[in-house]
């Protein structure tokens, strides 16, 4: 392998990575927060890529997709906050098997409400960002840097809400002791619902800044879930930073491993096998906190 | 001033506390004291706003706040210091005080500097986490959050607990001064003797209900006392 | 113990009853049929579809196509006198579900046949099931020849009219030897499919020219299936082998994703690296004018191609189009309406639903296909002599609102069927295969093609 197709690689794996953890950023905070595993995350995800989608071209291809982004976002959000007050209030603090059938019935329900609103065909928007960089004679797409660089600000943009804001603080006193905070002054109701939006925001942020670079089908709620667990799982559920060290190993393990010949076979079970080893040797994850 | 009135308070089907009735005047300190089991926690939580199970009125000042779900009664000047000095235990310090600034009654005025005279230790502490305090600093730090909501109303629960007598006086004195600027006193104690140095009255608990009601000079060495409390 | 708790019950219960409201939505509600028939009862057909998942585009055309055509047969008085209702399940594009599925539909609707599913990897499953059932299968989509030939696999009521990987690898692999290109670079989904068709192909392009080299390691051929959207490695991989053609099979949303983010590295990818790949009308339509030109596809049964003097499927599309929303046909539509004719014509002649009756329909007999030729069901393996259509996509110049193809050429399954001897011999498990691994075995290694 030459510097230069390491590099190709490398930036490769790491727009994998991107993908991965915009995707993964609002179910971490969300677990964070509210310990909640939301099976609904990917489809709140669907919704905002086929808003997105749909707005951004009808707007004009292009430009238009960053006001289908604005929709988008806005929708995922409201319908959130919808989630939560009729579903989510419901489980909390109950067994994760109950949190998990009241969200995998809302996963249902989006998923059917999607297949008839926007039906089975796939559907694509092309790139607001078109372009590519041409680098020691390898070409590498904007949109991909585009997503590296989206990534990398949502990462911040969410650890600086957390621990630069007093919603933040708010949300992570929520963390330790709920019930304190509502008997400090905080209205931990509305502080829950205000954080189920902004994960349900973020999974529609993910659709949205993913649509451009896939086919958007009634099942990229399923595609993505996986691998977002299995990063989620490895950096430690709830934990930003772990989500981004678990998407950047998830990412190069599968951009390095399947152009290697001899790891190939293996690139996408070695995911599985780290996050196995995770799970035993450190169960919460790398940077995730046990649980109360 | 504080005034409860019949509170009933279940845990689903099993009722703990029995039309707990009384009021507590500005600058007043009234110690509800019981043996372990006997629902103190309960009647104080029962007052936050915090159990669903609870039933009756409360109001503050005047102001029926009945019906309101705990985080307004802590706007409207109901503090809670729950037992065993909790705190936010991933915050710093500071910012354990920092969440509990809503100005309410900005008469009494606390801020977090007025919080670090009061405590000097906390300030040099400030941005360590709550949960790597001692037990004294993080009582320190439990009643300093409540005074950041410039409370009328202070509802305190076992704040002597497993503390070293220096520290046990101090909060004694701390609650004379309350009292003098105004704060309406709820102390539920197993530190009897500390309890009714400070309170103006006493009233005993037993399974849930009050059995007697004392002015402290007379609760000392009540029967009473003797009789709940084993002394 | 419970094990839904009881709170939670109503949650479940408000997620199912919509859930089933969706799905009856969905499915645009049952047809009215023609009142004035009268019929001895109702039989239902069976189709595991994707309706979701990785190949819902394939599994939405096939079962619009099944509806329409059980509609027809019931206008024309249904089959043995029955109407035949259309039993179609979603599987998500998984093969537990569709394995569960199958068995529902077998016991459950006691459907008097199946219509096969899109994958290998579900057919590979499901075809015991309806063997040790007798219930008889009609395969328009998935295509593996070892379905219909492996000792192992063989199913004696499992029929195939899709080119098998055989017959289509052989195409595409005559197809790249035709570019005479020096380096090739192979990508394919890793499951029972692309490793069947991966193979032919190279087995089919060795043969027609031996020239050619293949620039990727056998190992980095495959790519998982169903896969992560992301498609960096594959399309770095190939930035930095440069091959001269990257031979394809991956297809739906894999080949979607793959045709979108290379274009994003490099609008003129295609140009660079042009592509030989397996299309059919679903990813054309979807990417539209995004799909690149230039590209040599191999499809299987794409309208555009099969239309002129064509008036069964003229008429097929029109009626198509005006029942579907004005959607095209895609190649699964034309070959599943097929299949349900085929079954349909088979168990009337035989007066029969009996597996083995209708078989005796089908092995040898020839049919009308709506790809405007007859076909004939080889005994030997119960496989169609269907065709291959190959050309380079190119624009449709506004006919279509995606790009068809030039230089068609309408391969005729007569040519690319595998030899019977080799049929034979594989049957005959005369040639040296990877015990226990249906994946490995190739006809490659059979005496016949060796000696050839
Ligand atoms: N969450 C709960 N569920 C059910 N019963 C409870 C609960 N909390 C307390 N109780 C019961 O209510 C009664 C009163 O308890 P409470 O904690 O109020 O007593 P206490 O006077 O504060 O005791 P201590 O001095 O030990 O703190 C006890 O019998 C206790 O077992
Ligand atoms: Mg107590």
């Amino acid at each position: 392998m030459t510097p230069g197709q390491v590099l190709l690689f490398a930036v490769g794996g790491l727009a994998n990575a991107a993908y991965l953890f915009i995707v993964a950023a609002g179910l971490s905070l969300v677990f964070g927060a509210l310990r909640v595993i939301n099976m609904a995350h990917g489809s709140l995800y669907m919704i905002a890529a086929f808003v997105t989608v749909v707005i951004g071209n009808q707007l004009g291809a292009g430009l238009g997709f960053w006001g289908g982004m604005l929709v988008a976002v806005a929708v995922a959000g409201a319908i959130g906050g919808v989630v939560e007050v009729l579903v989510l209030r419901r489980v909390y603090g109950r067994e994760h098997l109950v949190q998990l059938l009241g969200t995998y019935a809302v996963s249902l329900i989006i998923a059917g409400a999607v297949r008839i609103v926007f039906g089975a065909n796939y559907r694509t928007i092309v790139s607001p960002i078109p372009g590519h960089l041409d680098l020691g004679g390898y070409s590498y797409a904007s949109y991909s840097l585009f997503m590296i660089a989206a990534a990398i600000a949502i990462g911040c943009a969410v650890w600086a809400m957390l621990y630069r804001t007093s919603l933040g603080r708010n949300i992570r006193a929520a963390v330790a002791d709920p019930d304190l905070l509502n008997a400090t002054g905080v209205n931990v109701t509305r502080l829950y619902t205000t954080v189920f939006m902004i994960g349900a925001a973020l999974a529609g942020l993910g659709g949205s800044i993913v649509a451009p670079s896939q086919a958007v089908g009634s099942s990229i709620d399923t595609d993505v879930l996986v691998l977002a667990f299995a990063i989620s799982v490895i950096g430690g559920l709830g934990s930003i930073v772990g989500s981004a060290v678990g998407a950047l190993i998830v990412g190069m393990v599968i951009s390095f491993g399947l152009v290697i010949p001899a790891t190939n076979p293996f690139a996408l079970a070695f995911v599985f096998i780290i996050m196995t080893a995770v799970l035993i040797v450190r169960p919460r994850g790398l940077f995730g906190l046990p649980e109360s | 001033m504080l005034k409860v009135e019949g509170l009933n308070v279940r845990y689903g089907k099993s009722h703990v506390v029995f039309d707990f009735s009384v009021e507590v005047e500005d600058g007043k300190l009234l110690a509800v004291l019981g043996r372990n089991g006997a629902g103190k926690t309960t009647i104080i939580r029962g007052i936050t706003g915090l159990l669903p199970g609870a039933s009756g009125s409360v109001s503050v000042g005047g102001r029926d706040m009945s019906g309101w779900p705990a985080h307004r009664r802590t706007r409207g000047g109901v503090a809670y210091v729950p037992s065993g000095a909790r705190c936010f235990q991933n915050l710093t310090v500071d910012e354990n005080l920092e969440i509990a600034s809503h100005a309410n009654g900005g008469d009494r005025g606390w801020t977090k500097k007025r919080v670090w005279e009061l405590f000097p230790k906390l300030e040099g502490l400030k941005n360590n986490m709550a949960g790597g305090l001692s037990g004294g600093e993080r009582q320190m730090l439990a009643l300093g959050r409540a005074l950041m909501g410039n409370p009328r109303v202070m509802l305190l629960d076992e704040p002597t607990e497993g503390l070293a007598p220096v520290l046990v006086q101090s909060i004694g004195t701390l609650l004379g001064t309350l009292k003098s600027t105004g704060v309406s006193i709820l102390l539920a104690e197993q530190n009897h003797q500390m309890a009714l140095r400070v309170a103006d009255r006493a009233a005993f608990i037993e399974k849930g209900r009050i059995v007697e009601v004392l002015p402290a000079a007379r609760a000392r060495d009540s029967e009473v006392l003797h009789r709940i409390l084993g002394v | 113990m419970t094990l839904v708790p009881r709170s939670v019950r109503p949650l479940v219960w408000v997620a199912l009853a919509l859930a089933v409201t969706v799905v009856v939505a969905a499915c645009g509600g049952q047809p009215s049929g023609n009142q004035s028939q009268s019929f001895k009862g109702t039989k239902k057909v069976g189709y595991s579809a994707p309706l979701t998942g990785q190949s819902a585009l394939y599994g939405h055309a096939v079962s619009q196509s099944l509806q329409l055509a059980a509609d027809d047969i019931n206008a024309k008085g249904g089959v043995n006198g029955y109407k035949i209702e259309m039993d179609i399940q979603d599987d998500g594009t998984t093969v537990p579900q569709a394995v569960s599925n199958t068995k529902n539909m077998i016991l459950q609707d006691n459907v008097v046949a199946l219509m096969g599913s899109v994958t290998s990897a579900q057919c590979l499953a499901e075809s015991p099931i309806a063997k040790q059932n007798k219930v008889i299968t009609i395969d328009a989509t998935c295509n593996s020849w070892q379905l219909t030939m492996q000792p192992d696999i063989v199913n004696p009521y499992w029929v195939s009219i899709v080119p098998n990987t055989y017959m289509e690898g052989t195409a595409a692999g005559r197809l790249a030897a035709k570019l005479n290109v020096g380096k090739i670079f192979i990508v394919s989904p890793k499951y029972l499919f692309g490793i069947s068709e991966t193979n032919a192909f190279v087995a089919a392009l060795k043969k027609a020219n031996s020239s050619t080299q293949i620039v990727n390691d056998p190992s980095t051929w495959y790519v998982p299936f169903p896969t992560n959207p992301r498609w960096d490695s594959t399309i770095n991989a190939i930035q930095a082998a440069k091959p001269d053609l990257v031979y394809s099979n991956i297809f739906a949303a894999d080949q979607i994703n793959f045709i979108k983010q290379a274009l994003a590295v490099d609008p003129q990818f295609f140009v660079k690296y042009p592509m030989t790949t397996l299309v059919s009308v679903d990813e054309l339509n979807s990417l539209g004018s995004q799909y690149p030109e230039g590209m040599h596809a191999y499809m299987r049964a794409p309208f555009f191609a099969l239309q002129t003097n064509n008036a069964r499927l003229t008429d097929f599309i029109s009626r198509y189009r005006a029942k579907y929303n004005n959607e095209y046909p895609s190649d699964w539509a034309v070959m599943d309406y097929d299949a349900f004719m085929l079954w349909a014509q088979a168990a009337n002649a035989a007066k029969s639903f009996d597996a083995d009756q209708v078989i005796k329909q089908v092995s040898g007999h020839t049919f009308d296909s709506l790809r405007g030729y007859k076909i004939t069901i080889r005994s030997d393996e119960l496989q169609a002599n269907v065709g291959e259509t190959t050309g380079t996509t190119t624009s449709s110049g506004g006919t279509y609102p995606f790009p068809v193809l030039k230089d068609v050429t309408n391969l005729k399954g007569d040519d690319l069927l595998m030899p019977l001897q080799m049929v034979n011999e594989i049957k005959g498990n005369q040639c040296d295969a990877k015990a226990g691994d249906p994946t490995t075995a190739s006809f490659a290694l059979c005496p016949s093609w060796k000696a050839s």
